[in-house]
């Protein structure tokens, strides 16, 4: 009897301690292991910022740098712009004439969330939001993350979606007309940083 | 008991009971002080010193920070909990007025609001400057509601498109104008909370009393004692660090007070040891305590009858001074002679003893006009004490006048041969000049402080903790109203760098003369007419058309409402910060200030009118410095005054000889102490002036010096020695300005017995 208690938490423990795991199914985790792998991607995105102020999104343009080890910057096309950097230490925005500024202490639990999003951290997600995971057999997928309702989250939803092994899309949404949508296209996998590019974009 | 006998026990009884009486009906709290800013004069002239001392008194030294330090993986929620109840606790007890701990952000949330609520009556006056000076610039036809309209709508968009947008979004529909997000750049670092830590929670108090009080120290300390083990319900293995003006007030005291057990118990042990070598009536010293006992008496009474409020610092100096009075105890037994009434004695040492005393005297009574509240109740102390010690001396030893102290007279004589005499005086006064041209003076009131470096990083870290760094100047801008210090700040902020402005409560304020042109009929029917214009400019640019009902609400109150009033919105504004932000205005009867951080290498522009930079404590250096020098020049009256004494005593040959043999043993002791690099200061010069008196006692004495009645050189001796060492004991104390008289005075003396001993200003005899 011992024995097979043994067993049976053997087996066990692992399944219950993987995040999502009534959620994702193998072959999920296993494309969530192809999207992970890339050590560096950088992709150009288009920005809809979804406001009840207005009645068109305001669009905006630029590139996107990831970098596994040291987080994900955005660098606008418009000028004057500052750098945004999300990094495991938080917010950063880095203005050309070399002011930098954290985002206030209030946004850390935030910006913690979506760091975890940009890193995969499943882990972390788990304890904020429920996933929803589809596919279609062309290829695309998306994964909704909804906000659990003890969550002191500021977004109600988190939404990726893709094709294949590409991450095509981000929505980050507070409310149904809050809302900004990521679009990136032409993303570059596993190019090399150089040192200036490391120390610009990055912290 | 002869009657004469009885007539002097009752005067010193009478004297003792008057004195104690007087002192009896004093209140200790009212009469005497442990203050440091007492020691500088209530109505200083210089400005600085002026702020400094307001600042000292002012909330800001009333701030004590407090870390509380849990083990790694103490949940967030206990942490906070924990840090809750730390600053519900210091709130409940008497000593604090305000405990707020840092995560809660409560007190940024009352910022925010404060600012939004009064968003058109602070920050609406600047911009529209800002757009007036854009539309004369711009010098179109276009009326200035409609073009600021335009202006406004294209603004927003701008700033919608950029990426710091996300976290205005709601604040926008109340604020298209973005006073409050242009505000949020300018001021970030204003209402910056401190980085989060997981094992760590900060606590920002406010204690009721000053820290220099007893009651803003122990019942604080006690307070934190019971915060600390009421938090620790919550957090078992939690450890409070904290650090405030209060910790240091009462370590300095605590470390000045252990200090001073030790160096006078070292001080007695050695002046016991030599007094053994040369007395073998050892216990019949027990006569000088009356004597000491009826100095100290009657210096305190006179000091405390001349001045309402007396420094401790006064008594601790004036303790050691009145050492001199000790001297006349030892001259007038030790030269008593085999058969001689003690009437004869009297007459016999009485010039020396004026002499010695006068000089003294006088010296001391010239620092009673000294503008430093120090200096002058050390005059007017020693003073006391040195007339009250010497007739206390005659009178005493007059009720015993066969008391014999039974000296040894060690029959050693070192005088120079009459013919080296000059040579070699001119030689010590060459190496006198010399070194004393090399004199190299700077005063510096750390030398004061007993240092506690453990102390100074224990605060430093809790300071970074909390976000307060050195790395920047701090600026005080004064005026007589709200509208005048507001007024100069702008002129001080528009001398700053672009890229690091001046970080002040200030820029939340608007300039006089903007509220003034915002609040004209004129400019209120513009922007009466600007609102219909706006919202239909943002409706042509793709804005929802009730996207901003709650700026329309808002702004039609602000223009239906009157003004309220520069002076009275700037009074209520600042009296409702909250939080530390509080500390960073003051307003009294004086006037109004606001505090500015700039870059350290920011220099106040000539224009700018009413501000100082504080430095710290360094920036009272000066102030020192002066005060030095006052006390020099009335050093100088002292010495001259000395030098006449002498001179009407003792002729002008002899005076003059006896004067400078003081002078020369200062001289030289200062020379020696320049020629190996020392740096002097204002307790040099004050140790310089007690060893001049003491030197000068020597040279009296030696008049009585003879070598058929060697007990007045055994005096000068034993007078000379335990001086010696009870100062050179003080030379091992910690604080420097300690350390600095007690140097001084041990080399003016030990030159001084140097030269009685080999009577180089030949003196002696003249009175044996």
């Amino acid at each position: 009897m011992t024995f097979r208690l043994f067993v049976f938490l053997l087996l066990a423990i692992p399944a219950f301690a993987e995040p999502y795991a009534a959620e994702l199914s193998d072959t999920w985790r296993a494309r969530l292991v192809e999207l992970t792998k890339p050590r560096t991607i950088t992709a150009t995105f288009s920005e809809s910022r979804h406001t009840p102020l207005k009645r068109v999104p305001v669009v905006v343009t630029g590139t996107v740098r990831i970098y596994r080890e040291r987080g994900l910057s955005l660098s606008y096309d418009q000028k004057h712009a500052p750098l945004i950097i999300l990094d495991d230490r938080g917010l950063l925005l880095r203005h050309p004439d070399g002011r930098e500024q954290s985002a206030p202490p209030e946004a850390e639990n935030d910006l913690r969330l979506l760091h975890a999003l940009f890193a995969f951290d499943l882990v972390t997600l788990e304890k904020s939001y429920a996933l929803v995971a589809s596919d279609s057999p062309d290829g695309a997928w998306t994964l909704t993350f909804t906000r659990r309702p003890d969550s002191n989250a500021g977004y109600r939803e988190l939404i990726l979606s893709g094709n294949a092994a590409h991450l095509a899309a981000i929505t980050l949404a507070k409310t149904p007309n809050l809302k900004t949508a990521i679009t990136l296209a032409s993303p570059q996998l596993n190019s090399v940083f150089n040192s200036d590019e490391l120390a610009r974009y990055f912290r | 008991m002869p009657g004469s006998k009885h007539y002097t026990l009752v005067a010193l009884f009478a004297f003792v009971a008057l004195c104690g009486a007087w002192l009896l009906s004093l209140d200790p709290r009212e009469h005497f002080t442990t203050d440091v800013t007492e020691l500088l004069p209530a109505n200083e002239r210089d400005p600085e010193a002026r702020l400094a001392l307001s600042l000292v008194h002012d909330r800001q030294s009333r701030v004590v920070l407090v870390a509380l330090d849990a083990p790694a993986g103490t949940s967030a929620a206990a942490l906070a909990s924990a840090a809750r109840t730390h600053a519900d606790t210091l709130l409940a007890s008497r000593a604090f007025v305000t405990a707020h701990p840092l995560a809660d952000q409560t007190w940024q949330h009352t910022l925010g609001r404060l600012l939004h609520a009064r968003r058109f009556d602070l920050l609406l006056p600047g911009w529209l400057t800002t757009q007036r000076d854009a539309y004369a610039a711009d010098n179109t036809t276009v009326p200035f509601p409609d073009w600021l309209a335009a202006r406004a709508t294209a603004a927003l968009d701008a700033h919608l498109a950029s990426p710091a947008a996300a976290a205005t979004t709601e604040l926008v529909a109340s604020d298209p104008l973005l006073l409050l997000v242009a505000l949020a750049d300018q001021s970030a670092s204003l209402a910056a909370a401190p980085a989060a830590s997981p094992t760590r929670a900060l606590v920002w108090a406010e204690t009721r009393e000053g820290p220099l009080t007893e009651a803003g120290q122990q019942p604080v300390f006690d307070a934190l004692a019971a915060a600390e083990t009421a938090a620790r319900a919550h957090v078992p293995e939690l450890v409070a660090h904290f650090t405030g003006v209060a910790r240091f007030a009462a370590a300095a005291k605590a470390s000045t007070r252990s200090e001073i057990t030790r160096l006078n118990t070292i001080a007695i042990a050695c002046v016991l040891a030599l007094t053994a070598l040369f007395l073998r009536r050892f216990y019949s010293l027990l006569h000088l305590l009356p004597v000491i006992l009826i100095a100290t008496l009657g210096a305190t009474a006179i000091t405390t009858l001349v001045f309402p409020r007396v420094h401790v610092l006064v008594f601790v100096l004036g303790s050691l001074l009145s050492g001199v009075a000790v001297d006349y105890a030892f001259q007038l037994v030790l030269a008593r002679r085999e058969n001689e009434p003690y009437p004869a004695r009297l007459r016999r040492l009485a010039l020396p003893l004026l002499g010695g005393a006068g000089t003294t005297f006088a010296g001391f009574l010239v620092l009673s006009v000294s503008e430093l509240p120090l200096v002058r109740q050390l005059g007017v102390y020693v003073a006391a004490g040195i007339v009250c010690g010497l007739v206390a001396t005659v009178l005493y030893f007059s009720l015993f006048p066969r008391l014999d102290f039974a000296p040894r007279h060690p029959s050693l004589r070192f005088a120079l041969p009459n013919r080296i005499r000059l040579p070699l005086l001119v030689v010590l006064t060459a190496l006198s000049v010399f070194g004393l041209s090399r004199l190299h003076w700077h005063d510096d009131l750390r030398n004061l402080e007993y240092p506690s470096p453990a102390l100074r990083a224990e605060d430093a870290a809790l300071r970074t903790a909390f976000g307060q760094t050195d790395a920047g100047a701090t600026l005080l801008t004064r005026g007589a109203t709200y509208a005048e210090a507001r007024s100069r700040w702008q002129q001080l902020s528009a001398g700053a760098p672009a890229n690091a402005p001046l970080s002040s409560i200030a820029s939340l304020l608007p300039v006089p003369e903007d509220y003034r042109a915002a609040t004209t009929p004129e400019t209120r029917a513009q922007l009466a007419a600007f609102l219909p214009s706006f919202l239909a400019a943002a409706k042509a640019a793709g804005f929802e058309a009730e996207a901003f009902a709650p700026f329309q609400r808002d702004f039609t109150a602000y223009l239906n409402a009157p003004s309220p009033g520069y002076e009275p919105l700037l009074r209520d504004t600042l009296a409702s910060l909250p939080g530390p932000l509080a500390l960073l205005a003051h307003s009294d009867e004086e006037g109004v200030w606001f505090l500015s951080t700039a870059p350290r290498a920011f220099a106040i522009p000539s224009a700018a009118e009413g501000t100082l930079s504080l430095s710290g404590i360094e920036g009272l250096n000066h102030l020192f410095s002066r005060y030095r020098a006052a006390t020099a020049r009335l050093s100088l009256v002292g010495i001259l005054a000395l030098v006449v004494i002498s001179c009407a005593l003792h002729g002008p040959r002899l005076g003059l000889r006896t004067a400078a043999l003081p002078l020369l043993a200062t001289g030289l002791a200062f020379g020696v102490l320049a020629l190996r690099g020392e740096t002097f200061g204002l307790f040099h010069l004050l140790g310089a002036l007690l060893g001049v008196c003491l030197a000068d006692d020597y040279a009296h004495f030696a008049h009585i010096d003879d070598p058929a009645h060697p007990q007045a050189r055994t005096a000068i001796r034993l007078s000379g020695l335990t001086t010696a060492a009870s100062f050179a004991v003080l030379m091992t104390s910690e604080i420097p300005a300690v350390t600095a008289l007690g140097a001084t005075v041990t080399l003016i003396v030990v030159f001084a017995l140097v030269f009685v001993e080999t009577d180089l200003f030949s003196l002696h005899g003249h009175h044996a």
